[in-house]
């Protein structure tokens, strides 16, 4: 394996905790924007509670695939921002409003009227964001940068991931909050959170499912290595999914977390491995696109050192508020 | 390649929306930077001293940093993105090379982010000193990020570290890169001026409160201690940016000529206090020097020659000249001034400690916002002065622009979205900054009771 091959496994495991850590960060957000009845302000509270400490932690990810991709694979980076502006930047529009929104509406205090605008449009970005980030990671599944810009991201195959994206944040952070409020001793939340994570689970399924069929007619080739050699990431998926939904329906939420976990991170995997080693098609490669080995050695050292530090503090960041867990009722 | 609307060109529309994300983005990164440091100084104090007022400064400060961080964190990501969204070319051409500086920051903010999770919601979590000590890598990671930030652009400034085959970058020593000649004192400068920013920045909103009559404990040692902070850091600026001078001078000398605004080459060359050039001609106005003294500080001799901005062809000097001069005097103004206000405060102090007059008041709040924009200054006057290259002498600005067309639209928007940001920020930090809270003064004659 050379020294390409390694940086494109540790860009991709970024991918892959960006999916779920600031997936599930998102869906917090869609969750929000989504909470009606009776419960709906005890819901808001549980999720502002939940983010609160992590949310930067999590969104940090993103800035590490971004630094770690335009220095290990800087030709494949500048195309990808180039055929991907228009989505990119309203991405960034989106994580921007939504992470001052959420960091505002903490800080309003005696202005509910300002707090529940605040709230609605960090709601409304949590939803834009993954839906964007969705339809250019379809973009890049088809492997069609030379059709030009809109037709990049733009068409039903795209359209399709970007609403599966949208659907999985949303499981991942409903069921994250189950367990949150089961450990809480909030049952009735809890179970609130279940029935929801429970749709957005089935949602995620069934969009996949559809996706993968349209795949079929759109791009025979990543039908053919979906089907292929990324079979048992995908086959790993609807396993996933489906024990997700068991878990969901017998209200077991601490299964079903680390079920939806693994099915976002085999959808992430399989769309990997079914375009390896091409980055940015058609043109675009793992090794075409690389840096020179001096300074991937240098990046694959950098990144090794900073992750001996980096562990051990998440490790700390997530210990020190579980040993205390939040309650609603606090 | 085709613009619809042609209201604003389309490398100067690509240009304006970075400047406007970094400048957005600098203000917060530097309160990112010296703020942390300012809550530890408090919060360590409460620890030594038990005085509760230390706490309840560290703990406004720190729901302050609450709101700039996260400001801080998205417009940082902003930049990162318009790295790749508009100089695609660039970073096709460059990304490899100053991605060690940028994965090490990438890592340093990380840590920034995780400790402040930490720090900001264990109040009540951790005992007093093991939130002081959760504090402590915020203010390492948070100079760490900075420093590596600014390595890279030590880099676009003297470039060193690789070779350039067929327009490719190829025999890459990325530590080479990093550790160019610039690096020491562009970073140092950048760290000195984000901690004398925010220091100022903060003595200002005390004093502010005390000129609406707010004399109590709280805001005495909200001026102090930030005030403190600039006092002993102020001078070292004028050490750390006569150094980034001589840097600027042996690497750059149509940037230094741009900046001191000499258009002559001239021998024992005199600093100019005025010399604002004409755009269009290769002259300036008000030329007020003192003789030999650019020469002096240059190149440690009075009679060294001075390469002047006339000497360089068209097409490898700044076009813009003017701006360059104004803001870099801008700058060296603002420096000026803090300087001498910090030495004022503390001399009438030690002379006969009384309440401080309203004119020193005055003269602090208006410290606050020309110290942010003394580093907005700085970072103009380099920018620009490094044009028309975007790597000096070996890339040119314009073949990084993106071929993706609609700039002008994008810039527009996201300067809009500035603009709202930093309405919000402005109108959640003055509802934060009511005055000492209420439950202080109980908690005082608790603390003096018991």
């Amino acid at each position: 394996m050379n020294l390409a091959t390694v940086l494109i496994v540790v860009v991709w495991t970024g991918v892959t905790l960006y999916a779920v850590l600031g997936g599930a960060d998102f869906g917090a957000g869609i969750l929000h924007l989504l909470a009606r009845g009776s419960t709906a302000t005890a819901k808001r509270r549980a999720i502002a509670t939940a983010m609160g400490p992590v949310w930067e932690a999590n969104h940090v990810w993103l800035i590490f695939v971004v630094t770690a991709s335009f220095s290990a694979f800087p030709r494949a980076f500048g195309a990808l921002g180039t055929v991907a502006f228009l989505p990119a930047t309203l991405a960034v529009v989106a994580i921007v409003v939504r992470g001052c929104a959420f960091a505002f509406a903490g800080q309003i205090e005696g202005r509910p009227d300002v707090t529940a605008r605040t709230q609605r449009l960090f709601g409304a970005a949590s939803v834009a964001a993954p839906f964007l980030f969705g339809t250019v990671a379809g973009g890049l599944a088809l492997q069609r940068s030379h059709v030009g810009e809109l037709g990049f991201w733009i068409g039903p195959f795209q359209l399709l991931v970007g609403a599966l994206a949208v659907a999985l944040c949303a499981a991942l952070a409903a069921i994250f909050l189950a367990v949150e409020m089961t450990r809480a001793g909030e049952a009735q939340l809890a179970a609130s959170f279940g029935r929801g994570g429970l749709w957005a689970t089935t949602a995620a399924g069934v969009l996949a499912l559809v996706a993968l069929a349209v795949a079929s007619g759109a791009s025979p080739r990543l039908f053919h290595d979906l089907t292929g050699r990324a079979l048992p990431e995908v086959l790993a998926a609807i396993v996933a999914l489906s024990t997700a939904v068991g878990a969901l329906w017998r209200r077991r939420y601490r299964p079903a977390r680390a079920a939806i976990g693994l099915s976002a991170a085999a959808i992430v995997w399989g769309w990997g491995i079914a375009q390896y080693p091409v980055l940015v098609g058609p043109e675009l490669t793992v090794d075409n696109a690389a840096a020179s080995g001096p300074e991937l050695t240098a990046i694959v050292i950098a990144l090794g050192a900073g992750l001996l530090i980096l562990a051990p503090s998440l490790w700390l960041l997530y210990v020190a508020f579980r040993r205390h867990p939040v309650g609603v009722s606090r | 390649m085709t613009t619809p609307v042609a209201f604003i060109g389309h490398l100067t529309a690509g240009r304006a929306q970075m400047g406007t994300s970094l400048a957005f983005h600098l203000t917060f990164a530097v309160l990112g930077v010296g703020l942390p440091l300012m809550m530890l100084v408090a919060e360590g104090m409460h620890l030594r001293t038990g005085d509760p007022v230390w706490r309840a400064l560290a703990r406004r400060w720190a729901r302050a940093f609450a709101i700039l961080f996260a400001v801080g964190a998205v417009s940082g990501t902003i930049v990162s993105f318009e790295l790749g969204l508009l100089f695609p070319r660039f970073m096709a051409f460059a990304g490899g090379v100053i991605g060690l500086p940028f994965s090490l920051e990438g890592f340093a903010f990380f840590i920034e982010a995780i400790f402040l999770g930490i720090y900001l919601y264990g109040w009540n979590r951790l005992s007093p000193r093991a939130h002081w000590l959760s504090g402590v890598p915020v203010v390492i990671s948070a100079v760490a990020s900075a420093f590596f930030i600014v390595t890279a652009n030590a880099w676009m400034n003297v470039p060193r570290g690789f070779r350039v085959d067929h327009g490719r970058v190829t025999h890459v020593d990325p530590l080479a890169a990093m550790f160019n000649p610039a690096w020491a004192t562009e970073t140092a400068h950048m760290v000195v001026a984000a901690y004398l920013a925010t220091a100022f920045g903060v003595a200002a909103v005390y004093a502010a409160g005390m000129l609406r009559g707010r004399r109590d404990a709280y805001h005495r040692r909200g001026l102090a201690l930030s005030l403190a902070m600039a006092a002993i850091l102020a001078p070292v600026q004028l050490g750390v940016g006569d150094l980034l001078g001589r840097t600027v001078a042996s690497n750059q000398p149509a940037k230094l000529a741009a900046l001191e605004g000499q258009y002559p080459t001239e021998r024992g060359a005199g600093l100019s206090l005025g010399s604002i050039p004409i755009p269009g001609r290769a002259r300036t106005v008000l030329n007020i020097k003192v003789p030999n003294l650019l020469s002096t500080l240059a190149k440690d001799d009075p009679h060294a020659t001075i390469r002047g901005l006339s000497s360089f062809r068209k097409q490898d000097r700044t076009p813009m000249a003017l701006p360059v001069r104004l803001s870099f005097l801008g700058m060296v103004g603002i420096g000026t001034y803090l300087i001498a206000l910090s030495l004022w405060y503390w001399l009438r102090r030690k002379g006969r400690p009384r309440p401080e007059d309203r004119l020193t008041l005055l003269a602090v709040v208006s410290s606050g916002p020309l110290a942010f924009l003394a580093n907005e200054l700085g970072w103009l006057s380099t920018e620009f002065g490094r044009q028309p290259w975007l790597v000096y002498n070996v890339f040119r600005t314009k073949a990084g622009i993106t071929t993706a067309p609609g700039l002008g639209a994008t810039f527009t928007g996201f300067t809009l979205l500035y603009v709202a940001l930093a309405a919000a920020t402005i109108w959640l930090l003055r509802r934060l900054a009511t005055g000492a809270p209420t439950t202080l003064a109980a908690e005082r004659r608790m603390a003096a009771g018991a």
